[in-house]
């Protein structure tokens, strides 16, 4: 009871200051009254009787401390009249104020940006009822891949989970002739019971959708929240109205709330649509293997293992059921992961780059904090009076102390406003750059759609790491100062002592304790830039990779059939007759059709001694090389004469050379393709220079060419066919000039003059090069700008150290300028003891990195992490910057007028 | 309350801690036997014990706020014998409960205490 009893007093103290204050005012003052009174009947005139009442009592103001003392809000009004007091010293002096806000909001919004995107990949759980139960099926690689045959299999064990569903990530063209792609999601009818999601406005799918053609009449989808208030701007009447997806017509039956973006972190979706519709959307065949996921969600009370072990069994006897009617095994061997957050692709390639990002932040959150400690600390020496009288005054070490730290955490705070706002605008900022999402100016080129999309929105994890963040600051960077700020002997600091001709004990601790930080900060930024260094190289190695062509003066268009259900596949007739048309446009250089785009090689078999290769290849038309670029090293290009009924030729390129005939030439030489019943032999007659692999940090992988008019049977026919009936064919054209995409109009009016009813999705060979590096370039701006920043700080650390140093020394100086030293050598005095410094943190730093660098070997490519050129380059910079931080104040201090130094 | 007390409040917070229970237990004691306002208990401990005990202001008012927190006296404000106004501090029933309690403690202690002393060499 007293418990509550004492906090309500303390808070009615807190609450009604001046009627409490006033009570206990009057109570005292009766008291000395009455004890003046007693001693005035002893016989003291009325002054004589109040004087010795005071000093038998003791004064009213002792009095009245020790009873504000009693209660626990004597500590939180003191705690604020020093917020008070902070942000009034704080005001007073400006610059320092704003360097140290400054400084700790950049570090601490940096780490909480970084951090929010880590939360939003890697920790957050899916925004679906119960995450804790669902789990992920996995094959023993840890990746989820089934067949439908699988699925089918999985979903008749319905005892062994609550609920099982499959889905996978697709596109969609929900646009017309002009292809709009869109990211999307097909999954089965129980997608939506299995997480727990409910749709916003009108239903989701269920069971009864997921039937070929449709639960009722026609087929359904869901459409996302984002996508509801972008095409239909919100409008509840978006229910029921038709969505043409691949020129399927479907009806939209609801809306998911906002914030759901499907099981997969870091992307997001458009449309869903039941997996029995899948086919109607595109050809059978074109689907891939295992392309399913599979989700359930555990019974409540089941447990992990047990939910492993139900699987098994029922494994188990789906093979001996499947052995005893002699059919072929289907259920894989999959085991149970937990999947509160999701699976996802796009965590394993992003997780070690933001890893490696967020300690790199780290690294300047304290390099930022030694900053701030050096400033206060400098700060408490020049308040040395101040705290001088506190103590004399009575003020316990204790007090003093906690104003100190208090001060502290009043710029922390300060900083971390400032910080989240950073953090806001620059996880925004980093997402979007990771994204690698560019849409030019014409408005209907977009580069590869694999935008990233993660949740930023500030959750109990990122306020519980900024307030972790500020604590750790104010500690670090304010305790050192609080406790060497209030050691003072308060004789001492009350005399005046203004020329001080020997460095007190305290002092020297003081800026020994300053330099030791100085060292640290050097080296720490060091590593970074060391890093920053490392990667940087990475990124330009990557960058100046050889293609093996110019995408600058590249246009691509796809044209397909297959977002036009329904309708049959163009032919080769169309193509050439497209040909012939770009071709006589203004502005072309080039024109060439092939059956893949650059980067996405398909397989033909080659014989070799060993057995039949792989080698990835491509059907292309006359003039493919010259429109992409590619220099022909050896031979020739096709011809329009190589058609069918002429010799069979083929085109290599040199790391075919390389594999197979060990460098020596290869034109003239015949090749077997693998399986092929048109004929065995087919005749090099060229040799292309390579091009780069898919990932440009493997080399580039031998590549065979075939001319696509002499396909008309065996391997290649059904190569062409497929093609023609997948992706159908990707028209490449070589503008004159460097602007590609300004044809991009007169490209499609010729083609629709063709035939109107072909699907064209541009795209830039360019931006998909960019696109590649999205990551490699992100990560080493980054790390690149926190080494600048570490390297600037530890230069501002640098200067104020030489300069309070210099101040501190002038007496000294003084007199060694009037004993006759020149003021070269005190120039040189002052700069080689702030160079000791840095030479000592240098050194420090190059060992640090040394040792650290092994740990970013994933990300590095085309540098050793113990490259030379950087550990040679990153200190020779660091010793430039460092000289020019130390040379302005030790000029300064070269220059003072010693008569002046001496008073 | 410390026997020749020093106006220093520190002084009084040392010496006091040690008897700052006892200190609470005199209070309530005196309360125990009619209402009083603060110089008022001061005087009358005083009497009481003969100036062993002398009025310090630097702990009684503490005590004061100490007890009326935690809800063992009540403070009320009224006309003294001159007239004027003064905080008059009163026990309450949870008050008398406490007092015999600390009463009862203090005596066991008190005979624990003069056993020892009492002792003779065989025992200790």
């Amino acid at each position: 009871m007293s418990l509550l009893g004492r906090a309500a007093g303390g808070l009615r103290a807190l609450v009604r200051r001046s009627s409490v204050e006033q009570e206990l005012d009057e109570e005292l003052r009766q008291f000395y009254e009455a004890a003046a009174e007693e001693h005035m009947r002893r016989g003291c005139s009325s002054q004589d009787a109040g004087r010795a009442a005071r000093a038998r009592f003791g004064s009213l103001e002792s009095v009245k401390d020790a009873v504000r003392d009693v209660g626990w809000e004597s500590r939180l009004e003191g705690a604020r009249r020093d917020v008070c007091h902070a942000l009034r010293t704080l005001r007073a002096a400006p610059v320092f104020a704003a360097v140290a806000i400054v400084t700790l909001g950049l570090s601490i919004g940096a780490n909480t940006a970084i951090f929010s995107v880590v939360n939003g990949l890697l920790l957050r759980p899916l925004p679906v009822r119960e995450p804790d139960r669902l789990v992920v099926l996995v094959n023993d690689r840890g990746r989820s891949g089934a067949s439908e045959a699988a699925w089918l299999q999985m979903r008749g064990q319905s005892a062994l989970f609550d609920s099982v569903m499959a889905w996978s990530s697709t596109q969609f063209n929900l646009g017309g002739t002009e292809a709009e792609w869109v990211d999307g999601i097909v999954a089965s009818g129980s997608f939506f019971s299995t997480l727990g999601v409910q749709a916003l406005h009108g239903r989701v799918f269920s069971e009864a959708d997921d039937r070929p053609g449709g639960g009722r009449e026609r087929p359904v989808a869901v459409i996302g929240f984002d996508m509801w208030q972008r095409r239909f701007a919100g409008a509840p009447d978006a229910i029921g109205r038709t969505l043409h997806i691949n020129r399927v017509a479907f009806t939209i039956v609801g809306v998911t709330p906002s914030g759901f973006f499907g099981p997969a972190v870091g992307r997001t979706f458009e449309v869903i649509v039941p997996l029995a519709d899948y086919p109607l959307l595109v050809p059978p065949h074109v689907i891939a293997n295992n392309w399913l996921s599979l989700m359930a969600r555990r019974k409540t009370g089941q447990t992990l293992e047990q939910a492993a072990a139900a699987l098994d069994a029922a494994r188990g006897a789906a093979v001996d059921a499947a052995r005893a009617t002699g059919a072929g095994a289907e259920m894989p061997q999959l085991t149970v992961r937990p999947a509160r957050t999701g699976y996802s692709q796009v965590r394993r390639e992003y997780a070690r780059p933001l890893v490696t990002v967020m300690a790199v932040v780290g690294l300047v959150l304290l390099i930022a904090c030694a900053n701030v400690t050096t400033l206060l600390l400098a700060r408490a020496s020049a308040r040395q009076q101040e705290l001088g009288a506190r103590l004399a005054l009575g003020a316990s070490r204790a007090r003093l102390v906690q104003q100190l730290l208090i001060e502290a955490a009043v710029i922390t705070s300060l900083g971390a406003v400032l910080g989240v706002a950073i953090a806001w605008w620059g996880g925004h900022l980093l997402v979007r750059q990771l994204s690698g999402e560019a849409v030019l100016t014409t408005g209907r080129i977009m580069f590869g759609s694999a935008n990233l999309s993660v949740d930023l929105s500030p959750d109990w994890r990122v306020f519980g790491f900024v307030t972790a963040s500020v604590t750790a600051a104010t500690l670090v960077s304010g305790l050192v100062p609080a406790i060497c700020g209030s050691a003072l002997p308060p004789i001492d600091v009350l005399k005046e002592r203004r020329a001080r001709h020997t460095a007190q004990p305290r002092t020297r601790a003081a800026a020994g304790l300053t330099r030791s930080l100085l060292v640290w900060q050097v080296a720490l930024a060091m590593v970074l830039v060391v890093a920053a260094g490392l990667l940087g190289r990475t990124f330009s190695q990557l960058s100046t990779v050889r293609l093996g062509y110019q995408p600058e003066h590249v246009l691509v268009v796809d044209i397909a059939s297959n977002g036009t259900a329904g309708k049959a596949a163009p032919d080769l007739p169309i193509f050439e007759r497209v040909l012939e048309r770009v071709r006589a446009l203004d502005g072309v250089q080039q024109a060439s059709i092939s059956n893949v785009p650059p980067f996405n090689g398909i397989g033909l078999g080659v014989e070799a001694p060993g057995g039949p290769q792989w080698i990835a290849g491509a059907l292309i038309s006359p003039g493919w090389f010259q429109t992409f670029g590619t220099a022909l090293v050896a031979g020739r290009d096709f011809a329009p004469g190589d058609r069918t009924g002429t010799p069979r030729v083929a085109v290599v390129n040199q790391a075919f050379v390389r594999a197979f005939f060990g460098g020596a030439g290869a034109v003239g030489r015949t090749l077997t393709i693998a399986n092929d019943t048109q004929g065995p032999s087919v005749e090099i007659v060229g040799v292309v220079e390579d091009l780069a692999s898919s990932s440009l940090r493997e080399p580039p992988p031998p590549a065979l060419y075939v001319p696509m008019a002499q396909v008309d049977q065996g391997v290649g026919a059904d190569l062409l066919h497929t093609s023609l009936e997948e992706q159908g064919l990707s028209l490449a054209v070589r503008s004159e000039g460097a602007s590609p995409w300004r044809l991009a109009a007169a490209i499609a009016d010729s083609i629709r003059n063709v035939d109107p009813e072909l699907t064209l999705t541009f795209r830039l060979p360019a931006g998909e090069v960019d696109a590649l590096l999205t990551r490699e370039r992100v990560v080493a701006t980054l790390v690149g700008f926190f080494g600048v920043l570490a390297l600037s700080l530890a230069a501002i650390g640098l200067y104020g150290v030489t300069a309070c140093t210099a101040s501190q020394r002038q007496a000294e100086l003084g007199i060694r300028l009037a004993l006759g030293a020149e003021r070269g050598a005190i120039l040189t005095l002052v700069l080689g003891h702030a160079l000791a410094t840095t030479g000592a943190g240098i050194a420090l730093g190059i060992i640090g990195a040394a040792a650290v660098t092994r740990y970013l070997d994933a990300l590095l490519w085309g540098v050793t992490p113990l490259d030379t050129v950087t550990f040679i380059t990153a200190p020779l910079v660091f010793g430039v910057v460092t000289v020019l931080a130390a040379v302005v104040p030790a000029w300064r201090a070269a220059r003072v007028d010693f008569v002046n130094a001496l008073r | 309350m410390a026997p020749a007390g020093k106006p220093a409040a520190d002084k009084a917070d040392k010496q006091s801690a040690l008897v700052q229970g006892t200190l609470d237990m005199l209070i309530l004691k005196t309360l125990a036997l009619e209402p009083m306002h603060g110089y008022g208990i001061g005087v009358r401990l005083e009497q009481i014990s003969r100036g062993v005990f002398q009025v310090n202001a630097g702990s009684l008012f503490p005590a004061f706020r100490r007890l009326e927190r935690d809800g063992v006296i009540k403070g009320e404000w009224r006309g003294t014998e001159n007239n004027r106004r003064a905080k008059y501090y009163s026990l309450t029933a949870q008050g008398r409960a406490r007092l015999k309690r600390d009463t009862r403690d203090w005596e066991v202690q008190a005979a624990a205490i003069a056993r020892i002393l009492a002792a003779s060499t065989g025992e200790l």
